[in-house]
């Protein structure tokens, strides 16, 4: 498996999944929820998990969190912050860790601030703890992560609350939090989706900056290909709770290779077309449904909606492997190089 | 076990030993034994069959009483949540007023009023728990009145009286269920309480506070008199809180599903 | 734009200087709540077969516009003319009337669709309300929708919970077709659902269209899904339109400084043009409170005078059918 993955960059591996395995409870059975999930992440990388709901991309970011929902298990493989698996971790250490050396920024920013605490106590909080230092420093800090993600006059913003800031200052604060302590690794669970378009493009450009100037590794989650094109280097694609796809983002883009990144590109609606001359082309679909986990087809996921599918699909699950002209993919018939 | 409650209930006749009235002078305050499994009182009555008796008197007072309040409660609540505004507002506060006074409290006046007597006792029961319905179907309806279903059904044409019997019942039904045969416990202890005070049922009646309110006299000298209805009116109202339970696992037709 | 001489047919759904004002409720303490105005006198109109995109970000007063429409709410001012017949105030009977020709396909399918309903007696109640079929026909006329939107039979006897997002969303507008409609309102109609559905009920919705001359009012925050659909593009800022016209004209040359905001903030489709676009648009929505002195977009917009910010600016056309709300355009 891990030769599937090659190892690309020089920088340093930040975190490193390998076979993770996620099942849930449902009633008396245990529901496999993702199945060895493996993927790679370096220093000053973003990487991009992409699915749609049920592909198991919120699932891995709380596994790697440690925060898995009750009822969900780790059930095999390893997730190594900078050589430290955190899987093997107690309750205790992952405390510390989280929000230390990996912190995570949540689609809703209104919920995930609590509304009775100043903004200033939110943000000073995380350091006191963390980084045990005094109230006054910590006060002056959290003033400099506001500015650091673009917050006008941080001072007066500090006394207020959550309520009394738009959308996108909250989400603005919550990324402020994340890198209080300086972490190696933010997990940006759908970052930008609760945000109005012209609110999105900025909240992109503070986590791009926030990763230039600190060199943190951001995972992004997302089902949004635009967000994925905006700031992604590389891109790992979910599908029903398996990885079907890694490359870097300007390939994945230029040719992807499984059938179903290629149906999702080919079925986003683009500005660059309409606008051009000629008739409206039709967008491509993909037919049938997002399969639940419950009922996930034997073989390859995707079958059942894959225009590629063949008897070997239906029958054996496709691993994650490269090809020669170094693309990797979960499938069957692009096993060959194209 | 509220089955075998009802049952029991249903088949007091056949069930009991003796029946709930046949007085025994030989037999007074009888030690429980075989014969007299829970002893008996001092009319020499079978306490067991007294009981049997008393479940089918327990499950009509709260019947009877939920059913009032429920009826009540959920039309006022019903049509306070949907008509809005003043009247709304209107009936809400006047169920306010009435809600700062406790359950019994409200029960005592109106029987009070009434005169005591079982039937009196369940509809002051009745009528002493319509605020807390009549509540609790204001909050729901008026969730429920937030879901796009609803404009999408006045979208669809729909006028005001099959919105809200063919969409808004159906959604604020079930949960008032749950909500009832928990009230069902209250509404069987307000009732005891009432026949204990000497202002429900009225002897010689077989009812469970009625037995516990003449027992108490002899409490020293044979306390299965008063234990026995005591426990009767314990595992009732835990019976039928144990159903509330069930019932609310059970109406949801949406099994949540779990995504993740 | 009011200039419709009796030579001309009148457009089958038009709005005239729709309003709608709310006054937010009092604090405890009192103070004077000024009135919102979520939609702030609103003209638009759509023909038969035709697709009006409109576009803005939340709190901009679009569902607020959507709900106006559908009578769901009564607007403050203005008129709302369905084949040229004032439809702003209705007796009953003609409101109901009104519902055969309008239809509505709301954002969220999950809350759309009563959950205690089997998907037979939500397609039903349609017909049965207008009284459309009968008897042995409802069952027939039940099928047909189902397999217009692209579902099986067996469906009818099951309850919303038990579809995915996108198969809801067609069941929403089965019911929505039930009485065919001329007019349809969808409010966001996609932006619940998964990325590989969204092309098949843009593509349903499309072929419907096309099947049977619908006129759409296609309400989203999404450029991107709005130009996929629209014919003409109407871009709504703080419950005023901004910018409307042909939706190519307004993609291509977009007038207003909101609109190139707004076109200049979705993502870029390939990475390697990451770097290419204008970007950083600044600046957020807030609601506006009374009627403000000037341009409503002072706040954010890079290129204002002071003429802006004393003298609301009105629409005007720039080349045919291209109209926008800019002193400076």
């Amino acid at each position: 498996m891990d030769a599937a993955l090659p190892v690309s960059s020089d920088a340093a591996l930040t975190l490193s999944v390998r076979g993770l395995s996620v099942s849930f409870r449902d009633g008396g059975a245990q529901v496999p929820a993702l199945e060895d999930v493996s993927f790679d992440l370096h220093a000053g990388e973003v990487l991009a998990l992409v699915g749609e709901s049920g592909s198991g991309k919120s699932l891995t970011a709380l596994a790697i969190m440690g925060l898995l929902p009750g009822g969900a298990r780790v059930d095999r493989g390893t997730v190594l912050l900078e050589s430290c698996d955190l899987v093997s971790l107690g309750p205790r250490e992952m405390t510390c860790i989280r929000g230390d050396r990996m912190s995570m920024i949540f689609q809703e920013p209104m919920t995930s601030l609590n509304p009775v605490l100043t903004i200033g106590r939110q943000l000073t909080e995380g350091l006191e703890i963390h980084l045990g230092i005094a109230v006054a420093t910590a006060s002056a800090r959290a003033v400099e992560l506001l500015r650091l993600v673009g917050i006008p006059s941080p001072e007066r913003r500090m006394r207020e609350y959550p309520h009394q800031l738009s959308g996108g200052m909250r989400q603005r604060v919550m990324i402020a939090m994340a890198i209080a302590c300086d972490p190696k690794l933010i997990i940006a669970d759908e970052p930008t989706t609760a945000l109005d378009v012209s609110i999105q493009a900025q909240i992109i450009a503070v986590l791009a900056e926030i990763r230039a100037r600190l060199g943190t590794a951001i995972l992004l989650i997302t089902h949004d290909l635009g967000v994925v094109a905006e700031m992604a280097d590389r891109v790992a694609v979910l599908y029903s709770g398996r990885v079907v796809e890694v490359a870097e983002a300007e390939a994945l883009f230029d040719a992807p290779r499984h059938p179903y990144t290629q149906g999702l590109l080919s079925a986003m609606p683009r500005l660059d077309w309409l606008a051009a001359e000629g008739p409206r082309t039709r967008l491509a679909e993909i037919a049938g449904v997002v399969p639940s986990l419950r009922d996930r087809p034997d073989g390859c996921s995707f079958w059942p909606r894959c225009p590629l599918a063949t008897e070997q699909c239906r029958r054996e699950v496709p691993p994650l492997i490269s090809t020669s002209d170094g693309r990797v993919a979960a499938c069957w018939v692009r096993q060959v190089a194209a | 076990m509220v089955l075998l409650l009802v049952l029991l209930a249903i088949f007091a006749p056949l069930l009991a030993p003796y029946p709930p009235d046949q007085i025994g002078v030989a037999s007074r305050l009888a030690v429980p034994g075989p014969g007299h499994w829970l002893g008996t009182d001092e009319f020499g009555r079978d306490i067991l069959s007294r009981i049997m008796y008393g479940s089918r008197l327990t499950l009509y007072v709260g019947l009877v009483a939920v059913g009032i309040g429920l009826t009540c409660g959920i039309s006022i609540g019903a049509i306070a949540a949907y008509a809005g505004r003043w009247l709304g507002g209107l009936l809400m506060r006047a169920i306010d007023l009435l809600y700062t006074f406790p359950d019994v409290l409200i029960a005592l006046g109106l029987v009070a009023f009434l005169g005591p007597s079982l039937t009196n006792a369940m509809i002051a029961v009745g009528i002493s728990v319509v605020p807390y319905y009549a509540r609790v179907t204001y909050a729901i309806v008026l969730a429920e009145r937030q879901k796009t279903y609803v404009e999408a059904a006045q979208v669809v044409g729909a006028g005001h009286a099959r919105i809200i019997v063919r969409h808004l019942l159906p959604n604020v039904v079930p949960p008032m269920i749950v909500v009832a045969s928990l009230g069902f416990s209250a509404a069987v202890l307000s009732a005891a309480a009432l026949s204990f005070l000497g202002l429900g049922a009225q002897p010689p009646a077989a009812e469970w506070g009625l037995m516990l309110a003449t027992g108490r006299n002899y409490i020293e000298r044979a306390p299965w008199v008063v234990i026995a209805p005591g426990m009767a009116i314990f595992i009732a109202v835990m019976a039928f809180n144990i159903l509330g339970d069930g019932i609310r696992d059970l109406l949801d037709p949406r099994q949540v599903e779990r995504t993740f | 734009m009011t200039t419709a001489t009796t030579a001309i047919a009148p457009p089958l759904l038009a709005l005239t200087g729709v309003r709608k004002e709310y006054v937010p409720r009092r604090g405890l303490f009192g103070g004077a709540a000024e009135p919102v105005r979520a939609v702030d006198g609103v003209s638009l109109s759509v023909d038969r077969g035709e697709t009006l995109g409109l576009v803005g970000e939340s709190g901009c007063g679009k569902s607020t516009l959507a709900r106006i429409i559908l009578r769901l709410v009564a607007p403050s001012a203005g008129t709302l003319r369905l084949d040229g017949q004032d439809v702003t105030r209705l007796s009953r009977a003609r409101a109901r009337a009104y519902r055969r020709r309008v239809q509505m396909i709301f954002q969220d399918p999950y809350s759309s669709l009563n959950p205690r309903m089997r998907i037979d007696t939500l397609l039903r109640e349609p017909l049965l309300i207008h009284g459309l079929a009968r008897g042995g026909a409802i069952e027939a006329e039940v099928e047909r929708l189902l397999s217009q939107v692209g579902l099986a039979t067996d469906a009818l006897s099951r309850y919303p919970h038990e579809f995915s997002g996108g198969q809801r969303q067609r069941l929403a507008i089965a019911r929505a077709i039930a009485v065919s409609p001329e007019v349809m309102v969808a409010d966001e109609p996609v932006s619940a659902l998964d990325v590989s559905i969204r092309a098949q009920v843009l593509n349903l919705l499309a072929d419907l269209q096309q099947a049977r001359s619908l006129a759409y009012l296609f309400i989203s925050h999404d450029i991107a899904v709005v130009a996929y659909l629209s014919h003409r593009i109407a871009v709504m800022y703080q419950g005023v339109i901004v910018e409307t016209g042909p939706a190519r004209e307004v993609l291509r040359h977009p007038q207003h400084p909101y609109t190139e905001i707004l076109l200049a903030a979705v993502p870029v489709p390939h990475p390697r043009l990451r770097n290419q676009a204008v970007r950083h648009p600044t600046g957020e929505t807030s609601v506006p409170h009374g009627a403000p002195s000037g341009c409503r977009y002072v706040a954010r917009c890079p290129i204002m005078q002071r003429r802006c910010q004393v003298e609301p600016p009105e629409l005007h056309a720039l080349a045919d059918g291209h109209f926008v709300a800019c002193h400076l355009r």
